[in-house]
């Protein structure tokens, strides 16, 4: 019987998953920990619109030659707005701050940044979290820096504090500037 | 002394799973008629023995026995009394219990109700559901004891997890086991038709009840599940492609399919290795979503307590239970007489093209489920797959299966007229199309998606009648003959009707609320209105209340249109004292078109409260439709045909929901 091998197809699979299964169990792995896959790697190509009318797009194109912090937020997001504050100063110690404006109405994120201030340098909509996925982001605030060549230096899967920014992100930046 | 009793009562089940598991399957094999009946008393003592045990468990839990360890980690004193009873199964032990409790009222519903079955093939299952029973007993009392004692006794529990203090909670497993486990049956009566190597109309006849009651229960049990995640999370959402969600809809999509297959393999006598694979399969995706959920290899929302040493217990009870039943099938399937012919266009090539869409879903689940894991397996570095993969291979694939759905009923068997079908059902295409076009028109923040989606589930619902219309010849013939021919038609068929109808009503919902739901987030001082969905919202305050183990901030929203109220909803934050976990409370309140949704957050310190409010149109039909199609099973389930050639009493399915 030539179509013999069909029947024996799925249990060629069971065996396949077994071994995946088995691997699972006894590796010791965290399935929470999605780790940061893009260190080291150039950040993946994106060109975005812009949320505000007068403001250029954010495309990926604009990170060579300066380094710069990438931040996804919604105003939806409460842990964003926890973490906003770092932002101004981060913008007021002169790095420059891209965002990436995540499953966003863009009238709230408007309305949002009106009335918390806007530290972002460009603003670029994702409404349908196609950058997120291009980024690998699990969820928002995720922060990421970019050197001068495009290659990303680090990836913040949580909203800064004060010791992100003073002991990590400013010194980072100042030392990929040179 | 009573948990002793209970473990007791569990060690005793176990021996006779190890009886039920294995003479009978010799006897049938020898031929004789004594050890084969041992199947049936070892299956009613099973469920006996079970029964007593888990009675046990729910003793110690009503009556707050602290000296069990598993009582411990799970209550307290002050937990009000239903979550006392439905807290036994809100853990790993108590619920690894209430399964092996299902598996054997199933294995004694087989013994009791199975009376026309050939000895040869009653004892064969009751043998296979022994040896299911038997892992699973093992399980339990090998890693999983749920009476273990504690010394010394604490004076108060730990309670449970807040999220599952609900009572959609405490319904949705036992209904979800109810239809996992409603599996094992379909599953041992393939594996003994594999033994048997036959596989006729008459098999697929007594298969049908349990697949079909089977998957009456899956469908309550998701659709709870789903519900109680909308209105508990606090999300706004209804399904979120969680690991564990999927783990529950695979076999439910398998066991569509297997529905349907079965329906050829009865009426025609063809599909039959195929269906016999489906009833395999749907069982081991069941023991997988089981592995996946207490194994700890994916995250989910669902964190059970999870422990390496179980997973792979259950890992190898899987590898054996799908392993040696596909290596049966692997063996005996190809030995399979074939069946009638048919051409492509038939009731029986609308049925495969149903089998085909439905197994290629799953095959998408399963492997969006899985893809992170076996891409870590290889170095592949760490992914999650998330809602944009299932919506780009998810819909695709099912807006075909949904637009074939009304076709079938219209094509005859063996050669069936497609031109002719598509003819009878022309008028109801051009409403369904029309009705997408005025939603791409009328509706604001329209896409074709919704377009797509609304003219879907017209012509679903809309078809799913004309073809009761036409079974009835509805204005063909004098009305009150169509009324005597209704009454006159297969309750299956009309079983079928409702299902279909139904899908389409669940279809609507799903449309209405991903693409029309309105989101407000805000901050909310009292007494100043905000604008929603038409609604004009105002905080009024809130008050603090205490439960009987919470306290919780009850916010009162007014909802005004035009000055009048419409409503008032009250959403609660609630903080459970003993486990220092905050839940909120979404306030729901529903009419037919719409759900108004609302949910309180934390104060922001100012006098302000962040509110979540949502407006989802068409909610309720989501959770309507899955109702409803398990109506439609339940009608089916009453048909005639299911019941003759039964003893006297013999109505094999109703007594499954009896506990």
């Amino acid at each position: 019987m030539s179509n013999r091998w069909l029947y024996v197809l799925p249990l060629l699979m069971l065996v396949v998953m077994a071994g995946f299964f088995g691997y699972a169990l006894t590796q010791n792995r965290n399935p929470a920990d999605i780790g940061e896959p893009l260190l080291g790697r150039p950040a993946p190509a994106i060109d975005l619109a812009p949320l505000q009318e007068d403001g250029a797009r954010l495309t990926s194109a604009e990170w060579q030659g300066k380094v710069t912090v990438l931040n996804f937020f919604a105003s939806w997001c409460a842990p964003c707005l926890a973490e906003h504050p770092l932002f101004l100063r981060l913008k007021e110690q002169g790095t420059r701050l891209q965002g990436v404006n995540y499953r966003n109405k863009a009238d709230e994120a408007k309305a949002w940044l009106a009335r918390l201030g806007n530290p972002y340098e460009r603003i670029g909509v994702d409404p349908e979290g196609k950058a997120g996925v291009e980024f690998g982001i699990s969820g928002v605030p995720e922060t990421f820096v970019i050197d001068k060549t495009g290659i990303v230096r680090l990836h913040l899967r949580r909203p800064l504090t004060a010791d992100d920014v003073n002991k990590t992100i400013l010194p980072l930046v100042r030392e990929l500037s040179k | 002394m009573t948990p002793e009793l209970g473990h007791y009562a569990l060690i005793l089940a176990l021996c006779v799973a190890a009886a039920q598991g294995s003479l009978p399957l010799w006897g049938a094999r020898r031929g004789d008629p004594g050890l084969m009946e041992v199947g049936r008393s070892a299956a009613l003592a099973q469920f006996v023995l079970v029964g007593v045990a888990f009675v046990a468990l729910v003793h110690a839990y009503v009556t707050s026995d602290f000296s069990v360890a598993n009582v411990v980690r799970n209550s307290h004193t002050t937990k009000p009394l239903l979550y006392k009873i439905t807290g036994t199964w809100g853990n790993h032990e108590g619920s690894m219990l209430l399964w092996a409790l299902i598996l054997s009222l199933f294995g004694a519903g087989v013994a009791a109700f199975g009376g026309n079955l050939p000895a040869t093939l009653r004892a064969r299952v009751l043998g296979i559901q022994g040896l299911i029973g038997l892992g699973f007993l093992a399980f339990i009392l090998f890693t999983s004891n749920p009476f273990e004692r504690l010394d010394p006794a604490p004076a108060d529990g730990n309670d449970l997890n807040p999220l599952l203090q609900d009572p959609g909670l405490a319904f949705h497993p036992p209904l979800l086991y109810l239809g996992y486990v409603g599996f094992s049956v379909t599953f041992s009566f393939a594996i003994a038709a594999l033994i048997e190597g036959r596989v006729d109309a008459a098999w697929a006849r007594w298969v049908r009840p349990w697949t079909l009651a089977s998957w009456c229960f899956l469908t309550l049990g998701i659709a709870l599940g789903s519900w109680w995640a909308y209105y508990e999370l606090g999300w706004g959402g209804f399904w979120f492609w969680d690991p564990v969600e999927n783990a529950s809809f695979m076999p439910w999509l398998l066991g569509t399919a297997l529905l349907h297959s079965a329906i050829v393999t009865e009426k025609r006598d063809a599909l039959k290795s195929w269906t016999l694979l489906l009833a395999v399969l749907a069982f081991s995706l069941s023991l997988l979503g089981t592995f996946l959920v207490r194994s700890g290899v994916l995250t989910s929302v669902h964190a059970f307590a999870q422990d390496p040493a179980r997973g792979l217990f259950i890992l190898a009870f899987l590898i054996i239970v799908t392993g040696g039943g596909l290596t049966l099938y692997a063996w005996r399937a190809p030995r399979l007489a074939a069946g009638g012919l048919f051409a492509p266009v038939s009731r029986e090539g609308g049925l495969v093209f149903n089998n085909l869409l439905l197994a290629t879903l799953t095959l998408t689940v399963f492997l969006g489920t899985l893809y992170p894991l076996a891409l870590d397996a290889v170095g592949g570095g760490k992914v999650s797959v998330g809602p944009p993969f299932y919506a780009a291979t998810f819909i695709p694939l099912a807006l075909p299966l949904l637009a074939a759905v009304p076709i079938g009923p219209f094509l005859a068997w063996k050669r069936g007229d497609l031109p002719a079908a598509l003819k009878q059902l022309r008028a109801v295409g051009a409403v369904a199309v029309l009705a997408g076009i005025i939603t791409l028109f009328i509706a604001h923040r329209s896409t074709v998606l919704a377009a797509c989606g609304v003219a879907v589930a017209t012509w679903l619902i809309l078809g799913a009648l004309r073809e009761l219309a036409r079974r009835i010849q509805l204005f063909g013939v004098p009305l009150a003959d169509s009324l005597r021919r209704l009454k006159g038609l297969p309750r299956a068929a009309i079983g079928m009707t409702i299902a279909h109808a139904a899908l389409g009503l669940s279809v609507l919902g799903i449309t209405g609320v991903s693409v029309w739901q309105t989101e407000t987030i805000v901050v909310m001082k009292p007494g100043v209105p905000v604008m929603h969905a038409g609604y004009e919202v105002t905080l009024e305050g809130t008050t603090d209340v205490s439960g009987p183990n919470y306290v919780a901030e009850r916010g009162r929203l007014v909802y005004r249109r035009g000055g009048d109220i419409v409503t008032v909803l009250e959403p609660e934050r609630r903080l459970y004292k003993v486990q220092r976990r905050a839940t909120t409370e979404a306030a729901i309140r529903t009419t037919v078109l719409a759900d108004l949704y609302a949910t309180l957050g934390e104060a922001d310190g100012k006098g302000g409260w962040t509110v979540r409010l949502y407006h989802n149109p068409l909610a309720p039909w989501i959770w309507l439709g899955a109702a409803l199609a398990a109506l439609g099973g339940v009608v089916s389930l009453s048909d005639r045909r299911l019941r003759i050639g039964a003893p006297r009493r013999a109505r094999p399915t109703a007594t499954q929901p009896a506990e």
